[in-house]
């Protein structure tokens, strides 16, 4: 008694394992119906080059630098932040970023957009145009809502 | 039994420096992350797992250092073992070797916070044992002001991972002082091998740790996000000026401990645990009502006075009334390692639901929720909490 369900619960547990595989099958033949755009890439025929590797752009290493987690620099010159997020627009140009500003060992950090025209980069170092009372009151960056970006300050009058 | 002069002061600085090395891990521990180019999720994962191991070590550190004879061995692996957690993040602060310091540190502190309270209570008995803790609170506010000022100083100036350097480098005094503590000065009371009512599940029907337990979480639940919430107010608000203000609602608090803990300590002693429950409690109602009025910066300074009240309440009273519920079994770490689950349950859920308000509706709405369980933990003590203070210990002065 006891074997026998054991081996109609194994078998249950291969037929489920099985199911994934029994539906994966016949996918291929329905995608391929369909397509009208390029057909799916095949293996080459014997006689086609295979696609050239590749290239190599080298980049000295003083030249670059990464900038997601990198200090941001305020007006005076002290660290106010650092970027934890690039918002980049359609076409994959930067629009701004994303700053965790503010805070003192670690309390009262704010999570804040600022445009890419309001950061200056010289000489390895990232500087923020605007003081800390110019953000004063500045709504948080929300993931999901229109990003609010801090930028020059409208002219007076 | 009074304990040699040198064994008190050395218990006063080992609360010292463990307060100073348990400053850096806090907020703070995002923001290193964060320069070191960790994405949120990542940050978050490791923080998780770091409050997942500190809940599930709760209580079988407890009952660890209640089976080990000497208290002062568990402390000492416990700070060796919190130097290396603060080492790794400093050092290497890739993904294996911070999962492995959050997961360090929260099994140590949860040895280390009842081996302080252990020793404490092998040191002076229960009689003197309300006064000692108040003793305790105030050296280890006195340890958390300077450290909160000088460590986000550093932070700032220097850089992040000087902080978990300073961190290491602090343990060292802290070893200096646990190792001076005389052990001939310390009595422990062990629970005996088959103690009656001594397991688990004996201490959970007993009224006063379940209602205390509701207590803890509640005050937890109600107070751990209210400075955080408070310190982005502030630095949405207050322009340059922020990070002082900031600065000053950390310290703030801790002087106003660091004053009445012995006082509080003593008030328990003499007049009993319900008032001084009571009167402690009734501080984080006040404080949510008041944050979510008014908006003025440097009156948050003011209100934060009454976090120390509050937390001078809790810091004193958790171990005071886990001496006092186990005074039959002796179990007195395995109730501390109950009371440490409820605060950290209370503390976990704290910050994802005044996020979750303070986004969904306004700030001054999650500081009226938040008000609103501090009330209810008000009430709970008012009217379920025993009295647990005996008569005749009353009148020991040490």
């Amino acid at each position: 008694m006891m074997t026998s369900n054991r081996r109609m619960s194994d078998i249950r547990w291969l037929a489920l394992l099985a199911l994934p595989l029994v539906a994966a099958a016949p996918a291929p033949s329905t995608e391929e119906a369909p397509a009208e755009a390029p057909p799916p890439v095949e293996a080459p025929p014997a006689s086609e080059a295979p696609l050239p590797p590749a290239g190599r752009e080298i980049v000295p290493r003083d030249t670059v630098r990464r900038i997601l987690g990198a200090d941001v620099k305020g007006v005076s010159g002290m660290v106010v932040g650092q970027i934890v997020n690039v918002l980049v627009d359609t076409e994959g140009k930067a629009v701004g970023i994303v700053l965790d500003y503010g805070g003192f060992l670690g309390v009262g950090k704010r999570r804040l957009g600022v445009s890419w025209s309001m950061l200056s980069f010289n000489k390895g170092s990232i500087t923020l145009g605007l003081t800390r009372d110019q953000l004063k009151n500045f709504p948080e960056h929300r993931d999901g809502e229109d990003a609010v970006l801090a930028t020059a300050p409208a002219p007076p009058g | 039994m009074i304990p040699s002069r040198r064994s008190r002061r050395s218990l006063d600085w080992l609360n010292f420096f463990v307060a100073d090395v348990q400053t850096g891990f806090g907020p703070f521990v995002a923001v290193y992350l964060t320069t070191q180019a960790w994405t949120e999720v990542q940050i978050g994962f490791a923080l998780s797992l770091g409050t997942l191991t500190t809940m599930l070590s709760q209580v079988p550190a407890g009952m660890l250092v209640d089976a080990v004879r000497d208290k002062r061995r568990m402390a000492l692996l416990a700070l060796s073992a919190i130097a290396l957690s603060a080492v790794l993040l400093a050092a290497f602060p890739s993904r294996l070797p911070v999962l492995a310091s959050e997961v360090l540190h929260g099994f140590a502190s949860c040895v280390l916070n009842p081996s302080i309270a252990a020793i404490s209570l092998a040191l002076v008995g229960r009689e003197a044992l309300g006064e000692r803790l108040g003793r305790n609170a105030r050296y280890a506010s006195l340890g958390g002001a300077v450290a909160a000022g000088v460590m986000g100083l550093i932070g700032t100036y220097v850089s992040p991972a000087s902080v978990f350097w300073l961190t290491a480098a602090l343990t060292l005094p802290s070893l200096v002082s646990l190792m001076r503590i005389r052990a001939e000065d310390m009595h422990v009371v062990r629970p005996q091998k088959k103690a009656v009512d001594g397991r688990l599940l004996d201490l959970l029907k007993e009224r006063g740790i379940l209602v205390f337990a509701g207590c803890a979480m509640l005050f937890t639940l109600s107070n751990a996000a209210m400075l955080p919430l408070a310190g982005v107010a502030v630095t949405r608000a207050a322009g340059e000026e922020a990070n002082l203000i900031i600065a000053a609602c950390l310290v703030v608090p801790q002087l106003v401990v660091a004053t009445i803990s012995p006082w509080v300590g003593r008030l328990a002693q003499q007049r009993g645990r319900r008032i001084v429950l009571i009167l402690g409690f009734s501080m984080l109602p006040l404080r949510g009502a008041l944050l979510a009025l008014v908006e003025e910066p440097y009156t948050l300074i003011l209100i934060q006075a009454l976090d120390g009240l509050s937390a001078a309440t809790l810091n004193v009273m958790l171990p005071l009334l886990a001496s006092d519920l186990t005074r039959r079994n002796n179990r007195f770490n395995l109730c501390m390692g109950l009371f440490g689950l409820a605060v950290g349950v209370g503390a976990t859920i704290s910050n994802s639901l005044a996020g979750l308000v303070s986004s969904l509706s306004s700030p001054a709405a999650a500081f009226a929720l938040l008000g609103g369980i501090g009330l209810l933990c008000t009430l709970l003590a008012a009217f379920a909490m025993p009295e647990t203070r005996l008569e005749h210990e009353q009148n020991d002065k040490h």
